[in-house]
């Protein structure tokens, strides 16, 4: 059995697309039929949950993903796993066109690409014991034939997110949530996967546990060489684990680009008023931080605005964004925005 | 140094690991077992109950002093004595024998009812649980119409048509009792799939029988199980209602509902005809209830490590 301590970087894959990304996504569309209206029923109604995101991921990187709850992160996440039924576009993984793969190619598919997720409580079987948990992904796909050859795997796995191998044994509710939420990492690595999406693990825990994790991911990242889409709200927990962040709202990204270059010079009003809202560990500094307040509620994702998504609240806005939508354009070096304005 | 402490405490816990399930793990667990229900008095006294009516039932020949048709009927309507202990009806059949014997049919009757109703309703709630649309909608509209329909109407009506046998009580009852079954089951599944675990489980690449199998049908086992225990109770019930009707188990045969009804013109002057089998049918009643509550806690490990936890800090609360 392989030791996955010992792993290095990432060589698997073909080896002639090392400058291919692993992940590109584009003009990625998800609808959620949402019921209809009309007196007889007449208008179909559609959720326009995401709607034209494109973007790459390369090898042993990590991109975050922000913007509020209801823009359509999760659901970007989960489309590009293929568990949301998708209306348009194209998802490419390892070179591979993943778009329609169905049934049990896409079983075998999901052995490179992996989910963890937000609720450490939820998403643990209670009834199942940690070894049973971490071991499942190997014994459906055909790794080990029974949970007890799998010992020596996750007891490794275990060590590997920082639990003392012998809590195998235990159930998940004897377990801390900082605890579960690496557990959850332990089962989403057994396969060792490529890929792995991370939505908002972070977030449902302890404020003093959450750094504990985020740099446990960052460990693991430089050790086996994954690579992550990182899903969250917390701005500063984004920051410390992303290379780079895309931003956004109402089912589009309306900011991409490198960590500091999104941070230090945000391009779009949007992201400028959410980076405003990031409070600063300084009680002085505090007193003084001017913070852009937006206006408004969320749009209707039933109905989205016409023209920029976001012009209903923008500061800024002006005649020409309730009529044309703005393309995403680079508006520094590797840095792209969708407004008319910068 | 602190790997080798490591690896020792793996081993210690592979060992017990190992050891689990030989003889004396069996025995330290029905130890356990035994301890947790003396620190709750009602469940125990509800397996009691439950323990010694199976008793009972299975050797009803060796225990009863007389057999349940003996008449004599020089000794009619004794009342409780040393050669009857709970007196002699009004064919003078020993009233103790006779329940000692009606426990068998309560006890069939329930445990086959169950068991089939059980069977049907949960397959039923699954499938409609997990094929969703029109499926569920056609079975859970039968189980609307079924349950709408008064349970003990459709039980006469059946009944007086065909014959009155064990059987057909047994069938008839069901008939009336799997709609329960069926609607818990389909909750269950329907709250169950959403939940996060169900969807790392696909995730991870698990197919669906392994997920509804693995991962679905564990959390009905609690629910279930203390259902079924109540259903045991309501069934025990509604076979003495049959017999007490006439529509029941027939005379030669004995069952407390029947005794209920031959001896209720004698209340006024041989009361212990009536109220023996009556006190067997409500202490039988209530000691399944009172077993069902004491699982409903027992079978589900979270509930299981509450009351551990309450009973280790605070053992004045345990019956709380």
């Amino acid at each position: 059995m392989p030791s996955l301590t010992n792993v290095s970087s990432p060589p698997r894959g073909s080896s002639d697309s090392l400058a291919e990304p692993l992940v590109r996504v584009e003009e990625l569309t998800v609808r959620f039929p949402a019921g209809r209206a009309g007196f007889w029923g007449q208008e179909k109604l559609y959720l326009h949950a995401v709607e034209g995101v494109s973007f790459e991921i390369g090898r042993g990187e990590t991109l975050g993903l922000v913007g509020e709850s209801g823009c359509g992160k999760t659901t970007t996440g989960r489309a590009i796993l293929r568990r949301v039924p998708l209306d348009g576009g194209r998802i490419t993984f390892d070179g591979e066109d993943i778009t329609h793969v169905e049934g049990e190619s896409l079983r075998r598919l999901r052995r490179g690409m992996q989910l963890v997720f937000q609720d450490p409580y939820a998403s643990l079987n209670p009834r199942l014991r940690v070894l049973e948990i971490v071991a499942e992904p190997l014994l459906v796909h055909g790794v080990v034939g029974r949970v007890r050859h799998a010992e020596d795997r996750v007891a490794e796995l275990l060590e590997l997110v920082g639990l003392p191998p012998e809590h195998m044994f235990r159930y998940p509710h004897a377990f801390s949530g900082g605890q579960r939420q690496r557990i959850n990492i332990a089962r989403a690595l057994s396969l060792e996967p490529d890929f792995i999406v991370a939505d908002e693990p972070v977030s449902a825990l302890d404020v003093s546990i959450r750094a504990q994790v985020v740099n446990l991911m960052q460990d693991i990242q430089e050790r086996l060489g994954l690579t992550y889409l990182f899903i969250g709200h917390d701005l500063s927990v984004v920051r410390h684990i992303s290379h780079r962040i895309a931003v956004m709202y109402a089912g589009k990204i309306v900011e991409i680009g490198d960590r500091d270059e999104i941070y230090e010079d945000p391009k779009h009003p949007y992201t400028k008023a959410l980076l405003s809202a990031v409070p600063i560990p300084d009680p002085k500094l505090e007193a003084t931080r001017k913070r852009i307040t937006i206006a408004g509620a969320f749009p209707d994702l039933l109905r989205p605005p016409s023209g920029c998504r976001f012009h209903t609240r923008c500061p800024i806005a002006i005649e020409r964004c309730a009529h044309e939508e703005p393309p995403l354009e680079e508006k520094a070096r590797a840095h792209h925005a969708a407004c008319w304005l910068t | 140094m602190a790997s080798n402490a490591r690896s020792a405490a793996l081993e210690a816990a592979r060992e017990e690991e190992l050891l689990r399930g030989r003889p004396y793990a069996v025995m330290r667990a029905l130890r356990s077992t035994v301890t947790e229900l003396w620190s709750d008095k009602a469940g125990m006294f509800g397996v009691f109950v439950m323990l010694v009516m199976l008793v009972i039932a299975i050797f009803a020949p060796l225990i009863a002093p007389y057999g349940p048709d003996e008449q004599s009927l020089f000794d009619r309507l004794q009342s409780p004595s040393a050669d009857h202990l709970l007196g002699t009806d009004q064919l003078g059949r020993d009233v103790l024998s006779r329940v000692i014997y009606g426990s068998r049919v309560s006890l069939q009757v329930g445990l086959a009812v169950v068991a089939l109703a059980g069977t049907f309703g949960v397959l039923m709630g699954l499938v409609a649980g997990y094929r969703g649309g029109r499926t569920s909608s056609f079975i859970m509209r039968w189980v609307d119409t079924q349950v709408a329909f008064p349970g003990l109407l459709l039980a006469l009506v059946i009944l007086s048509v065909v014959h009155p046998s064990l059987k057909a009580i047994i069938i008839v009852l069901a008939l009336n009792g799997w709609m329960v079954y069926a609607r818990i089951t389909r909750g269950i599944v329907l709250s169950t799939r959403e939940r996060p675990y169900v969807e790392a489980a696909e995730l991870a690449g698990c197919k669906s029988r392994r997920v509804i199998f693995r991962h679905i049908l564990p959390n009905l086992a609690s629910p279930l199980l203390t259902l079924a225990v109540l259903e045991f109770a309501r069934m025990v019930i509604a076979e003495a209602a049959l017999s007490f009707l006439g529509l029941g188990t027939q005379p030669p045969a004995v069952s407390w509902g029947l005794m209920i009804a031959e001896g209720r013109d004698y209340l006024a002057s041989a009361w212990w005809v009536i109220t023996f089998p009556g006190v067997a049918l409500s202490l039988t009643v209530l000691g399944a209830n009172l077993f069902a509550s004491w699982m409903r806690i027992t079978a589900d490990p979270l509930q299981r490590e509450r009351r551990f936890a309450r009973a280790t800090t605070d053992p004045s609360a345990v019956a709380r």
